[in-house]
């Protein structure tokens, strides 16, 4: 299965069998149908951030909840 | 003799802290009358891991002494205070919720916010239920103050619930992705998220260290204000006054688009009808549409998974049988979180400073004070039905009550969740107000005029209700 979210095409099928054999290292109980739901939740993610403008964010940020100069009433 | 009508706890801890100074009530009456608000209402709540009660009366008692001598540490000398339990509190354990750490050794020292309420004389009564790690919006067993049968929210349910019911006049919390806010919503109470960074995390067990931020939750702005003055003022001895409330009127932006999608029909009605009531009493509201709002929620989303599952990935691989014993929520997160690509990671570090500019954008352009929205989608759900009914989304309890508050968490910004009104069901609903990082004084003015426009603050829980002792005022000694 293919499904389109953004500009990442997530091949869940391909991309499931690597995650759920990681997944399965560290805790084998864990079910296909949770992880398959992570996969998708991520998946989404990805695509609203995808609508984020990243031309001019810095490439590393220590990040700083002060704002920047001018937009302090 | 004459007595006042109003409980002792329910009058607020500046109120409480003034009867102290005028020798009115002392710190021992009041750490007890907590206690045994704690008493008659933990069987119902499970609100509590531990309660140290003779070590309690014991530092009641030196606030006394010390009170009486003029040695006055401050608004919370006396004030009996909850710890929510990932923070370490020298000679408890810190079990994190967790089954995991069943067998934690005592903490040998506090963290750095609790030590700063014990340096100002607050008085610690116990730890507060969290939920596993402080990852969920659930806190079980705790169960809500309005009604038992719900949840109080997440992660620092306890601390809200042990709140609302005035156990104590104050609590720790921490807010990754709500963790405040939400239960303080769904238990009627205050939360306030400082800023990112503005408080000391240290000796806080982490859940995403990029966002986990450390802060009060109290029965109203007032307390929230004095418990935040407290935690951001005592390492350097200053106490900022309470903030004068001026005339001018407020301009509090609301961002429809996003937080007003996919609301339960009762929060959507209580929270229009408390902008009604602001409008009423003078403030201007203003749409602001934030079209980076779901970005912004993304981001935080993407962020928490990653370094959760960081955080635990190594003692998950180096003691599997203590992994075991982690719920199957969190071990999904970690299991699952370690599978995330780096770039998404990084994607998302980097947008969170493009989404916190935006804000500052947004404030600056509608020149707003504060930007309101709702602080959940639903009231509280049924604690044996975890399902949310009634937004027109098939959404997990832990994905809608975050929808709300985890932007606000990518931003950085202060925010704070006051109580707005009822549902149908007599559950609280919430609003968040978010404000301008370093501005918190102007944030926590805005918010008592809203709390005293709305006048939700003083509706006590059905629990809290059946405290029937009335209290000594200064005109019955």
């Amino acid at each position: 299965m293919t499904s389109d979210i953004g500009s990442n095409t997530i091949r869940l099928d391909d991309e499931m069998g690597d995650v759920l054999s990681r997944v399965r290292q560290l805790d084998p109980t864990i079910k296909e149908a949770a992880v398959r739901g992570y996969v998708r939740e991520m998946a989404e993610a990805d695509a609203v951030l995808d609508t984020v403008d990243l031309d001019d964010a810095p490439l590393l940020v220590a990040f700083s909840a002060s704002w920047p100069e001018g937009f302090v009433q | 003799m004459s007595t006042s009508n109003t409980p002792m706890l329910d009058l607020g801890i500046r109120a409480i802290g003034d009867g102290f100074r005028r020798r009115i009530w002392s710190p021992v009456e009041v750490v007890q009358a907590a206690l045994e608000r704690f008493a008659s209402t933990e069987p119902e709540l499970h609100a509590w891991v531990l309660v140290a009660p003779d070590q309690a009366l014991r530092a009641a008692a030196q606030a006394e002494r010390e009170l009486m001598t003029g040695m006055d540490r401050g608004p919370l000398h006396g004030i009996p205070t909850g710890i929510k339990d990932i923070f370490d509190v020298a000679g408890w354990p810190t079990k994190c919720g967790s089954a995991a750490r069943d067998d934690e050794a005592p903490a040998t020292a506090n963290a750095s916010s609790v030590q700063t309420l014990i340096d100002g004389g607050a008085v610690i009564l116990g730890k507060t239920t969290t939920q596993e790690f402080a990852a969920g919006t659930i806190s079980p067993p705790a169960r809500n103050p309005w009604n038992p049968s719900r949840i109080p929210g997440g992660s620092s349910g306890g601390s809200a619930a042990a709140v609302a019911v005035a156990a104590c006049l104050g609590a720790l919390g921490s807010d990754t992705g709500g963790s405040i806010r939400i239960p303080a919503a769904a238990c009627g109470v205050t939360g306030f998220k400082p800023a990112f960074g503005q408080l000391d995390a240290a000796g806080v067990f982490p859940l995403s260290w990029s966002l986990d931020t450390v802060g009060p939750i109290a029965r109203t702005v007032d307390d929230a204000w004095i418990m935040w003055n407290v935690l951001s003022n005592m390492e350097s001895g200053a106490v900022t006054p309470v903030p004068n409330e001026d005339d001018r009127p407020r301009r509090i932006g609301v961002p429809r688009s996003f937080f007003f999608d996919s609301l339960h029909p009762d929060v959507r009605s209580a929270v229009d009808a408390a902008i009604e009531t602001m409008r009423d009493t003078g403030v201007m509201i203003v749409d602001t549409p934030w079209p980076e709002a779901a970005a912004a929620r993304a981001c935080g989303f993407v962020i928490n998974r990653v370094e959760t599952a960081a955080v635990h990935e190594r003692a998950a691989i180096e003691d599997p049988q203590r992994f075991s014993r982690f719920g199957a929520d969190l071990r999904l997160r970690v299991a699952a979180g370690r599978t995330v690509s780096a770039p998404l990671y990084l994607k998302a570090t980097r947008a969170r400073a493009v989404l916190r500019d935006s804000m500052a954008r947004l404030f600056a352009n509608h020149r707003i004070d504060a930007v309101l929205a709702p602080t959940l989608p639903t009231a509280a759900v049924h604690a044996d039905r975890l399902v949310i009914e009634g937004t027109g989304l098939e959404e997990s309890v832990g994905v809608a009550w975050t929808r709300l508050t985890m932007p606000f968490n990518a931003t950085g910004q202060p925010v704070l969740a006051i109580p707005c009104g009822l549902d149908s069901d007599g559950l609280p609903v919430g609003i968040q107000l978010a404000g301008i990082p370093g501005q918190e004084a102007a944030l926590f003015q805005t918010a008592m005029l809203v709390e005293r426009a709305l006048d939700f603050h003083r509706s006590y829980t059905p629990l809290a209700r059946a405290e029937t002792g009335a209290v000594r005022t200064e005109a019955t000694r």
